[in-house]
Parts: C-alpha cells; structure tokens; sequence
C-alpha cells in the first residue's frame, strides 16, 4: 500500500536532484466471511464473522521536477460492505445448505471503479530545514467500468418474499444480468489526496493522509436498476376482495433509458510514525482507517549499506505479516496472512521504481 | 384439487418459483414500435340483406360518419384508436326470410309471401319481420370485428356492458385481435340472437327485442317474451345440428355457443357500460392477471384444504350418475307424453299402460298420469297432474301441470317436489321423405329440481329440449338435444351457484347421447374475491388436464379469457382482458418470452429478472407479472 511501505514512493519523497522519473504499483486486497479466493468465487469456505471486503489497486508513472510531480495513473478499486446474515445467507445459498426459517438482513454496498487519468501534486514545505511537508494530489480521470450498488431489505428463506430495495448504476449488469447499456458510460471524474509529513527530529518521523478527500465520477448513459420487491404482494380490502402490487417493479434502463450518476468513493486515512532507533534499527506504527475498519501495524527495520532496508512487520485484524526490502530507487513489499493463497484473507502486494537525475 | 378444477396453478407454475437465474439474455430486447391505428369490420347474419347504410357514431351518439356500403360483411372502417363508437347499420332491404329449417308457422291464406300457397311460412319464405342493428365497442389497436344483431342494438341502447354476461373478456358482440374459433363462436352467436328476433317476431307481431330485454333487465313481472326469445335463440342451434342443411362451422364451437346463449339470456347483474377513457400502456391487464393469481394464491397459502373439499364435492355432485337420473326423468316425461296424451297419435284413450318396464295409469278430465317402475334400469316414479292442455298447429302445443316425481340412482336421488311443469312442442312439423308418417320436432320440458347427493344437494331450474327426429334409417329417434340446469348446490360447507349447459353436438351419430358438450358456470365466493366466477366449456373429468384448457374467471366484475398450453413442458399462458388487452406468456425452461399486447400492438415485452417473470415497458420499467 502506498503509505506504509516507504516516503520514498509517496509524493512526499524528497531528492536533490530536482528531475526525477518515477513508477510505483500496490494491489491491496482483504476479504471476511470468506478467504479472497472463495469470496470471489464459490463462497463455499467455512464462513467466518464479518462485513466487509475492499481491493485498491493502484499504478502510477510520472516525472518529477523540484516540488512539482505529474503522471499517469490507472486505478481498480472495489468496496463491499455486507450485512454478516446477508454473508450467511449467500454463504447457504451457494452451498445448498438448508435456509432458517426466517428473515434474513439483506444489506449490500458495493463500489467498484476502473479510471485511467493524470494527477499533478506539489510539496509545501514548511518549518525550519523544510521539517513539515504538505502535499496537495489531484488526479483527473475517465472511467467506463464501475459498479455502484445497494441492496437493502430482508428475504425470507429460500423463498420469493420479501422486501427489498435495490439502487444499482452500472457499466456492465452483473446482478440482473440483464440490462448492460449497448454503450459503455462515460465518466468523468477527479479526485483529492492531502499527504502531511513531518519531521519531528533526528528520531521522530510522523506522517498523515487522506486519500480521496474528495472523489467524485460522473457517468453518463450508465446503466441503471431502481425499485423494489414486496413482501407479500396483495392484502384484502374491506369487502374481502383483493389488493395486488407486482412483487418486483423496478425502473431499469432497458431500451435506451439510460441515466447519468454520481459515483462517490469514501475517503481513506491513514497515519504512522516512525522511530529511528539507531543506525541499524529503525521501527514504525502506522494506523489505517479504511470506512468501518482500523487496521494497525508495527514493523522493523534493519539498515544496511547504504540507504539499504530490509523490513518485518504485523498487521493486527488482517492478521498479516509483512516483509520488504527498500532503498532511494528500489522497494518492494509483500503481505499476507497465509502463504497458501486459498486460505488468504489478505493480501498485498507494493513496489516502485524512482530514478533520479 | 384446486388445481384440478381451476388450471390457474399452471398459471402459478408458470409465473411463480422464481429464483436466482444466470439467464444470459442481454438487455436488448425489441420492442415494436407502437402504433395507434384501428379498423373495424362488421357482421350481419345473412338473412339480412348486406347492402345499406353504415353509421358511426361517436360515445356521444353524434353521426361521424355515414356510409353507404354495397356489403357490410366486406367493409372495414378506420376510426380513431382507443375511443368509444357505435356502429349502426341500416339496411337498403329490410325483407327478411324465415330461417328455420322447418319454416315458420302457418299464414294466413292468400299472404303474399306465402309464394307456394301452402299456408305455411316455409324455410327461405320472406317473414313480416324488420330488424335493426346496433352495437358498440372499444376500439382497440388494429382490427376489431362488431357483430351486428337485434339483441346488441338492445344492449347498446341501454348502455350496459356485455362481457360479464358473455362470460368472456370482451362482449360477444365485440371481438379485438381475434383468432377463428372465437370469429366462428361470435358469428354463431350473433345468428342464434338474429333468428330468434325473427323467429319470435313471426310468431307474434308485436314482439320487439329492445322491450323484451328491457322486461328482463328490469326485472319485470312479465318477462314472457323474454323467455320465449332466449328458447328460440337456444334452439338456433339445435336446429342447425339437426339438419343436414345447417352450418357446418358450428360443431366445432356448439358448446361455447351454447354457453354464451345461456348466461347472456340468463345473466341478472347487468352493469353500465364504462366508458373511461383508455390509455395506449395502461397496466389495468396485468392488474386483473395478477389479482386472479393472488386470489389462487390466497386459496393456497390458507384454505386449500376448503377449497378442496368444496371442489371435491362440486366434481362429485355433476357426476355420470346425476345426469343419468335427469335424462332418465325427462326421457320418460316425453315417451309418455308424446304416446299417451292428446297429443299421441289418434289420440290415446285413457287407461292402464306398460311401456318396457314402466307401468302408466293415465286418466282424463283432469288429465293424470301415474308413472311407476324403471326406466334405463333406474326405479322411477313420476305423478303428473295437467290442468290445461294447448294444443296449437301455429303456437305449438303447451302443456302447463304439476309434476312430482322421483328417480333414484344409487345414493343419488332426483326429487320434483309438486313443481309446476311445462312441456312445450315447437308445432312445428317437418316431414321426412324417409319416413313421412313421422311425428319429428321439439319439445321442452321446464321444471324444478332437487337432486340429492351423498354430501349435498343440487336445487334449480331444469330446461330440457328433447328433439324428435328421423334418423338416417329412416326409424323415429328421440334424443336429448339441450340442458340447461341453472341452480345452487347446497351442502354443510357451501352455497354455490351454478349453471350448467350441454348440447348433443352430434345428433346423427349413434343412438345414445354419448357426445354431449358441456359447460360449467360456477359463481361462488373465494377469500380474496367475494365475486369469483368461473367458467369452462368441457367435462368435467377433463378439467384436471391441464395440458389444453380454457377457461373464464372473474373477480371484481373483470373477466380474464384465460388459454394455458402445455406441450412438452413448453407452457403458453395466454390472458385476454377488458377492451382487447392480452398478455401472452411462453416458458421453457427458465427462459421467459412474450408480450403484452393490445390489440395487434405489444406495449411490452415477457422476460423474466432472476428468474422471475414479468413485464418491460419501452421506458424501461419493469413489473413482475404476480
């Protein structure tokens, strides 16, 4: 992930010399209920707590020159957030295991967005010996692949009753499969990252950031699926004779009915600090708050040669170990809570190039 | 059981069990583009002349157009889509011709229309009678079909809706986007109602069918003419399966006629007609579809068990044992009558007789019959007092009694409880070349009846017409050609109303009645539909297969024309409601296609969403079909 590997990848590296060419990619992916790979297929692994599930994966090339940078960035991000009975509920349907006889919680929020597009960023520099830095990041983009998607209700055991709500704007329809536009929407969309690094002294390093700040895509002729099913679909009126509603009416954009749609990412935040301990030794805390989720991590350093790092760490809630090796021109970084890619619920993976002249 | 006797759970099979589908049908499904034209083509028996003059008027009665049309069978006229009009029809030659097989009754000497002088009105002889014609309707997209006859001017004029009484979506005067059966069935309709208007103005001059109807829907206390009219438009049909001058069309649809003739002459609940002014995607078919499904719903989520039950004894209480005793009872009525009456040839005295295994003792003055023993192997007794005996060469012979009689057949038991009868010949007498001694016609036996079953009873007005005829060998033969059973079965756990037709729909083949085509009309309350009426053309027995039926329900005064096909697991639901909507559902397998139609013209498409089927407007709205 961006932040934690290295300042050297962020916009924040600072150089002397003023031209630079640089590239970095991260491709973070974490899942519960279910590992990454049965979640994204057959969710038939043993089910576990949770609501929730994301992967942001990022790549990035771009030049530098004194505090300015700019580049070329492509993004894949996917956000879930479910209800843990929904988790249950798929998790029975998909194994043909026998339904409660009940009311499941039918709670789904799902974003997922493809971009291509350009960013600009410029250091400010503050304090003595340029000790704080502060790092505006605004990316414009166009995209014409996303999902956005609620589904809110509650369905009774295997059967058609319930209700639910569906709001659902789409470039492809994977959840009806039915009502993909014959022309991919076109978005348009920017984005605001605010990067804050501060040297507090020879030891002390802490850092802020707020990735997408501020996010926003505008699709337009998207594909669109609005409407509801109804729980019991007729009552009776007073002299005993029927009242029927359809069971499912929905407003789709079937036959050209195409809308246009705000899609909105959440903002992410994220803050270390890093000690250096000695010359060999160096460790950091970082703190990553993704929505409803708090992941922390502490790792350790080894310091080599020169500029040279080898590093350790762990990820409390994505259970995760970490291990990388970095330098001024060179990182990379590995992440997983399980070495056998089934059973993974986490998963990620950094690296980056900066070459400077 | 509930399934068996209303095919609507093919309906539900067919609509119902959605679930997740991973259909892979992409969202590019065409629909036409909707266009608004209307033509109308028209009808008229021909007896009538179908030269004259064409009107058409708005829901206003003002003249839009007035046409003079060489034939009106031929002419089809644009009018604008979705509006109200009346058709009225003036024809150039008002003559009209006697079209009964076996003529229309005697004449006075020297009428000019009597053109062979032999003092009878003969089949073809021009009558006295003038006929106007009149009906209206919706025009719906496309082609509409008006059938022009004397009752549809009536009913026009009174402003009242006919399709509840047709017992069909649309009045049996007013088709949309129909197929040949249904143009066949309206056809045979239109001339049932044209005949009798002439027929009945034969054999009284001043009879006229506004007024008759207007009795009728009154609820007059002389509604005569009424009756007479409704018989004469039954007997249309007998007469042309009788003869082998009639309409060879008819055969294929008699049961249908036969039904819509019954609960048209028969109907008491005539409402006005709505006038309310159409929209081109109105959901108002999808609302009716899906009210009918939820009523079966309803019945199988929390009273299945009732309704089978009820179901249970309504199949158990028109079985083959309640028709034998009412064929036993009324062919024993007529063998009697016609042998040992007056109206026998050369006049019976009275007497002590024995036909087959019935002892008869027939007195006179008054006249009495005493009526015991078996009749097709079932005990009977039959007591039959007759006060007044018409007997009439140009009326026909009348005989008004009293009767009760008793038939037992196993643990089912026919009772006429000191009920007053009335046998009616036609007087009409048509002499066979194979065997002129012949004493042919038809005679109606009109009664009331109470037949008890193991678990309930059936109680109402019997109408049975018997014709006397002469057979390809040239014997005499009598058969039941007519029924009609118009009543409430009663038990511990229902009360409901019935009317039940046949028809021998074959008469030349074989002795028996064993080609009777029969028809259900059911009204009785449901959870969910204090209104529901149900009716089928068919037997009964053939009510549980489910692979071919049609059938008519209602609830809310809204009829559906409901036809379920079910070839190989390929189902086909195809719903035909008010004012020429009709939606059209085909399945198989999990794939889901068809349309919502109105007139020739689909407002939407059938696709199913997860597996769940319904409807999608051009706007992109989708409504799931239950």
């Amino acid at each position: 992930m961006l932040g934690f590997s290295s300042a050297l990848i962020s916009p924040l590296a600072s150089a002397d010399n003023p031209f630079q060419i640089f590239t970095h990619f991260d491709s973070e992916i974490y899942t519960e209920a279910q590992p990454v790979q049965a979640f994204v297929d057959d969710f038939d692994a043993p089910l576990t707590s949770g609501d929730s599930a994301f992967t942001y994966n990022i790549f990035e090339v771009g030049v530098g020159y004194g505090n300015f940078k700019i580049g070329l960035q492509s993004r894949f991000d996917y956000v879930l957030n479910f209800d843990p009975d929904t988790a249950k509920y798929t998790h029975t349907e998909k194994n043909d295991l026998a339904f409660e006889d009940r009311f499941y919680t039918y709670y789904l929020d799902a974003k997922q967005a493809t971009s291509n597009g350009a960013f600009i960023s410029y250091d400010f520099k503050f304090l003595d010996k340029n000790a704080l830095t502060i790092t505006p990041k605004l990316s414009v983009f166009a995209s014409s692949h996303y999902q956005d998607a609620t589904v809110n209700g509650e369905i009774f055991s295997d059967e058609v009753e319930g209700a639910v709500t569906v709001d659902y704007n789409f470039s492809k329809d994977i959840l009806f499969k039915k009502f993909t536009p014959s022309q991919k929407p076109e978005g348009l969309g920017y984005s605001l990252d605010i990067f804050a690094d501060w040297q507090v002294n020879d030891e002390l390093q802490v850092g802020f950031s707020v990735k997408d700040l501020l996010y926003k895509t505008q699709y337009e002729d998207s594909g669109s699926v609005k409407g509801q099913t109804t729980e019991i679909p007729f009552s009776e009126d007073n002299n005993g004779d029927i009242i029927t509603q359809p069971t499912v009416s929905l407003k789709t954009s079937a036959f050209g009915n195409t809308v246009s749609h705000d899609f909105e990412m959440e903002m992410r935040l994220q803050a270390f600090a890093n000690y250096r301990i000695n010359d060999r030794f160096s460790t950091q805390l970082t703190l990553k708050r993704y929505d409803k989720d708090t992941f922390s991590q502490l790792k350790g350093r080894i310091h080599f040669w020169d500029h040279w790092k080898v590093q350790a760490g762990y990820e409390a809630k994505s259970e995760a170990f970490l291990v990388g090796i970095e330098n001024e021109y060179f990182g990379l970084n590995l992440q997983t809570d399980s070495l056998d890619l089934d059973k993974a619920y986490y998963a990620n993976v950094n690296w980056y190039m900066n070459i400077k002249f | 059981m509930l399934k068996q006797i209303i095919p609507l759970g093919v309906a539900i099979a067919l609509v119902g069990c959605g679930s997740s589908s991973d259909s892979d049908s992409s969202g590019s499904v065409a629909v036409s583009e909707i266009s608004t034209s209307s033509s109308v083509n028209f009808y008229v028996s021909n007896w009538q002349s179908p030269q004259g003059t064409l009107n058409v008027l708005n829901s206003d009665g003002v003249v839009q157009e007035s046409i003079e049309v060489d034939n009106i069978n031929t002419v089809s006229v644009s009018v604008t889509p979705l509006t109200f009009n009346s058709f009225e029809f003036i024809p150039s030659d008002t003559r009209l011709p006697c079209p009964r097989f076996t003529g229309c009754g005697r004449t006075l000497r020297g009428d000019v229309n009597d053109l062979n002088g032999n003092r009878l009105i003969d089949f073809q002889e021009t009558t006295t009678v003038i006929l106007n014609y009149k009906a209206n309707g919706f025009s719906a997209p496309g082609v509409n079909k008006v059938y022009l006859s004397p009752l549809s001017k009536a009913i026009t004029d009174e402003g009242y809706s006919a399709a509840q009484a047709s017992l069909a979506a649309t009045p049996f005067y007013y088709l949309t986007h129909s197929n040949l059966n249904t143009n066949v069935e309206a056809e045979m309709v239109t001339n049932a109602f044209t005949y009798a208007a002439i027929l009945a103005g034969v054999a009284d001059s001043t009879f006229s069918v506004e007024s008759a109807f207007n009795a009728f829907t009154n609820s007059e206390a002389d509604q005569q003419a009424w009756a007479d009219y409704s018989d004469l438009a039954a007997q249309y049909v007998t007469d042309n399966l009788f003869s082998d001058q009639g309409n060879a069309l008819l055969k294929n649809v008699v049961g249908q006629v036969k039904q819509t003739i019954a609960s048209v002459t028969t109907f008491t609940n005539w409402q006005a007609r709505s006038t309310e002014v159409q929209s081109l995607d109105s959901r108002e078919l999808l609302v009716d579809t899906r009210n009918i499904i939820g009523v079966a719903r309803l019945q199988e989520k929390s009273y299945s068990d009732e309704l089978d039950v009820k179901f249970a004894e309504l199949e158990g209480a028109f079985d083959e044992e309640t028709q034998l005793t009412l064929n036993a009872l009324s062919n024993a009525l007529n063998e009697v009558i016609t042998n040992y009456s007056p109206l026998a040839e050369g006049s019976t005295p009275a007497g002590q007789y024995k036909l087959r295994d019935l002892d008869i003792d027939y007195s006179q003055s008054p006249f009495t019959w005493a009526i015991t023993g078996t009749y097709d192997d079932l005990p009977i007794t039959i007591d039959l007092s007759i006060p007044t005996f018409r007997v009439s060469g140009v009326l026909g012979n009348k005989i008004e009694g009293v009767m009760s009689a008793t038939v037992t057949n196993g643990a089912t038991v026919l009772n006429v409880d000191v009920s007053e009868l009335l046998i009616q010949f036609d007087g009409i007498e048509n002499i066979s070349e194979l065997n002129p001694e012949a004493d042919t016609g038809i005679a109606q036996i009109t009664t009331n009846v109470t037949i008890n079953k193991a678990s309930g009873k059936l109680e109402g007005d019997l109408s049975l017409n018997l014709n006397r005829f002469v057979n390809s060998l040239g014997e005499v033969s009598t058969t039941l050609s007519t029924f009609d059973f118009n009543g409430v079965y009663a038990s511990d756990i229902q009360s409901t109303a019935f009317h039940i037709t046949a028809i021998e729909s074959s008469p030349f083949i074989g002795e028996d009645n064993d080609n009777l085509a029969f028809t259900f009309e059911l009204d009785f309350p449901l959870s969910g539909a204090s209104d529901f009426k149900f009716a089928y053309v068919g037997d009964v027995e053939k009510l549980s297969e489910l692979t071919s039926t049609d059938i008519f329900v209602s609830i809310k005064n809204r009829g559906l024309d409901l036809r379920i096909r079910d070839v190989n697991s390929n189902i086909n639901l195809i719903a035909k409601g008010e004012n020429g909507r009709w939606l059209d559902v085909k399945q198989s397998g999990r794939n889901y296609s068809g349309g919502l139609y109105f007139g020739d013209t689909k407002i939407a498409d059938v696709t199913a969403v997860r597996g769940i089927p319904g409807v999608i407007f051009p706007n992109g709205e989708f409504e799931s079909l239950f």
